[in-house]
């Protein structure tokens, strides 16, 4: 699974996903290009089941670890850093200092519009750590196989919706989560380019119970 | 010397003419009533006499260096006017537009306004909303707005129209003294009868058209038809 | 609360927000007497619409500054309907609805249809309640609207008289020889402008509210047109202020927060109006 880890910004999975309303024309786009063989179906619906088979696992895993950290969730997460090389210098406390833009304390109108100038201006973001809650969400490219997944943040009215993707520190413990699933997600900005896009990505990310 | 006259005036919208073969002439200090049926053209001759139509054929001219924008006017009410809000101060000033084309009134401006006010018996009321005011009232206010923009010719359209029969005196006296100060009125007016009181020329428009002064329009058939129809209602 | 506040302002979108939203809620406020009193109200509901076709033609042509064709659209419109309103074959008011559910329906199929860009449920919703466009504006915009408004407040100062003259009774003006004309244009224009700015702020379907509530809560308390002028515009900026803050603080939409706080106030001042009489 890991080595499909790759950056992608899901702005249209989200309204095609979650919201129902509008057209989801990257995703269309997408699909219009990839030809669709045998393989790739079975493949995709490998991958789905692979998911849900993962899934029964970690729900458990995820209440022991709530349950050891009730009370020092963020210590966890502090802890989770501190495992890291890259990011070991970086102290967190509550509301999360280490973390530069922390979307978890802004109202929803602030968070959707923080992701939409994330989104609108990445270069200004690069390197800076970022904490966010929103809804899981995989998207499995039917051309290359990879699969991506992202935090998705809808705005007030829940029609428009911002992603950003997010891939695992290889130390993160937690498996990816379901799609639909509330997560909060601590990583470090970056971009990347594919194909004529450039898009977001939280790298080393960990997951927050 | 004439201060306005019509030569072979036709009137109308676009195309369609409403009156032909029109000749008038006004002179200074004079005292016209325009009368006529309703839809005769008597609307249109007053817009084409301000400029703000032109005649169909044939001409106005201006003379004694008269031009139809020192022609104060004193338009009827419109649905606009009904719920404005602004004070009978404010409104006064406004007929200053025609003055000179700076954007801001000045000093001179005010004391003209605030004299036009005190003549038209109106100042106590300057603070006042135009919506609250009565009829009468709110044409003081329009006629002193009127005198802002000039102090030679008036041009009044039914200027006694909604009013109570003593106001509607009252307004006619009003307009009588400004004449008597000099300043000349052309009045559409659906009142003959005031129309014989006060003017001293008369032009009738119609299917036939007669202009001339009162005591002549009273010996001519259109007068006389005008008149004793509407004594007899 | 406070703190929250603080840590908010600490978003240089936020401050933007702010500051742009204020200077648009003026100038939708002061030329609300005039829309109101001409019967203008629906053009200026008729070109929030066609602003909304003509941003999404912006959209679907991948323009880097959506205003460069959105202005000159509305702009245009304004001057059509004007005209139309004037010369009616087709009466005002019909040819205002034509156009504006026209423009509304080929917007959403165009952007539907053509656009490339990956959000179109976001674009057309944001563009119609403006939801968060406010703070989601590039710095190009921010300026653009800065420099839009302060032009519209100088032009209404500086016309001031004579859009009074003009707006409360035209035949006087024309027949002194103002150009009415000329004036009713440039009410047109800048309405047109008003309307695009305040697309950013309310959204194009809420855009009359930020016009009409302000004059209508003013001339139920004040009397003088200097008075009402003057009434509305700090209606409007405070209302428009209230209506970001608590949208920001408590996460409700832009838009609908301002013009929610904006028929309150209306409420309170017919109200004020019913008890002074």
């Amino acid at each position: 699974m890991k080595t499909l880890k790759r950056g992608l910004l899901i702005l249209s999975v989200a309204s095609l996903l979650l919201t129902g309303c509008g057209n989801g024309s990257d995703v269309s786009k997408r699909t219009k290009n990839s030809t669709k063989s045998v393989e790739d179906v079975l493949n995709e619906g490998m991958n789905s089941s692979d998911e849900a088979v993962k899934v029964e696992s970690p729900s458990s895993v995820n209440e022991i670890v709530k349950d050891d950290t009730q009370d020092e969730i963020v210590l966890t997460a502090a802890d989770l850093y501190e495992e890291d090389p890259v990011e070991e210098e970086l102290p967190v406390a509550t509301p999360a200092p280490g973390v530069d833009v922390d979307l978890t304390v802004l109202s929803s109108t602030m968070v959707y519009s923080e992701v939409y100038n994330i989104v609108s201006l990445p270069e200004e973001y690069i390197g800076k750590v970022i904490k966010m809650e929103g809804i899981a969400s995989t998207y499995i490219d039917e051309e290359t196989g990879a699969i991506y997944y992202a935090c998705i943040i809808q705005d007030a009215t829940a029609c428009c919706a911002q992603g950003i993707e997010y891939i695992l520190s290889e130390d993160e413990t937690l498996p990816y989560p379901e799609d639909g699933e509330i997560v909060t997600v601590i990583g470090v900005f970056d971009t990347y380019q594919e194909g004529e896009y450039t898009y977001c990505t939280l790298k080393d990310a960990k997951l927050v119970a | 010397m004439p201060l306005i006259k019509a030569v072979d005036l036709s009137l109308g919208y676009d195309s369609h003419t409403i009156v032909e073969n029109l000749y008038f002439s006004v002179e200074a200090g004079e005292y016209l009533c325009i009368v006529g049926e309703n839809g005769s053209g008597k609307s249109t001759l007053l817009k084409t006499l301000l400029g703000l139509n032109s005649p169909v054929g044939g001409s106005i001219e201006f003379f004694e260096g008269l031009t139809n924008k020192e022609i104060g006017y004193l338009p009827q009410q419109t649905l606009v006017q009904r719920d404005f809000p602004a004070t009978v101060a404010e409104i006064v000033l406004s007929g200053n537009q025609a003055r000179h084309r700076r954007f801001f009134y000045s000093q001179e401006d005010r004391e003209l306004a605030g004299s036009n006010m005190k003549k038209m018996g109106i100042y106590d009321l300057k603070d006042r909303c135009y919506r609250e005011l009565s009829g009468g009232q709110q044409q003081r206010v329009l006629l002193a707005r009127a005198l802002c923009a000039t102090g030679r010719v008036l041009v009044l359209d039914e200027p006694v129209s909604g009013l109570d029969p003593k106001v509607t005196m009252q307004m006619y006296d009003l307009i009588l003294n400004l004449n008597k100060e000099g300043i000349t009125i052309i009045m559409i007016s659906h009142d003959v009868n005031a129309a014989i009181k006060y003017a001293d020329h008369i032009l009738h428009i119609g299917d036939s058209i007669f202009f001339g002064t009162k005591d002549e329009y009273l010996k001519s058939k259109e007068g006389s038809i005008f008149v004793s129809d509407s004594l007899d209602r | 609360m406070l703190d929250k506040i603080f840590l908010y302002m600490q978003y240089p979108f936020v401050r933007y927000a702010l500051i742009v939203g204020v200077l648009i809620a003026l100038c939708s406020s002061l030329l609300g007497v005039t829309l109101v009193l001409k019967r203008f109200s629906f053009i200026g509901d008729g070109l929030s619409h066609v602003a909304f076709g003509a941003m999404a033609i912006a959209t679907v042509l991948n323009l880097s500054n959506n205003m460069l064709i959105i202005m000159p659209v509305t702009i245009i419109c304004a001057v059509l309907l004007l005209r139309t309103g004037q010369n009616t074959k087709i009466k005002g008011d019909a040819a205002i609805a034509m156009i504006s559910v026209a423009a509304l329906a080929f917007g959403y199929l165009i952007m539907n249809v053509f656009s490339t860009s990956a959000n179109v449920s976001g674009d057309v919703c944001s563009t119609l309640f403006g939801s968060t466009s406010i703070l989601t504006l590039s710095k190009v915009e921010v300026y653009l609207c800065i420099i839009l408004s302060v032009a519209v407040v100088f032009i209404f100062v500086l016309f001031y008289n004579r859009i009074f003259a003009v707006t409360f009774d035209e035949n006087f003006s024309r027949a002194v020889g103002t150009n009415a004309d000329g004036y009713n244009l440039l009410v047109a224009v800048v309405i047109a402008i008003i309307i695009v700015l305040a697309m950013n702020l309310v959204g194009s379907l809420l855009i009359s509210a930020l016009v009409i509530f302000p004059a209508l809560s003013a001339m139920r308390i004040f009397k003088s047109f200097k008075s009402v002028t003057v009434f509305s515009a700090v209606f409007s900026v405070t209302c428009a202020l209230l209506g970001m803050m608590i949208s920001i603080l408590m996460g409700t939409p832009v838009g609908s927060t301002i013009v929610a706080v904006d028929v309150a106030a209306f409420a309170i001042c017919a109200l004020v109006g019913a008890v002074a009489k």
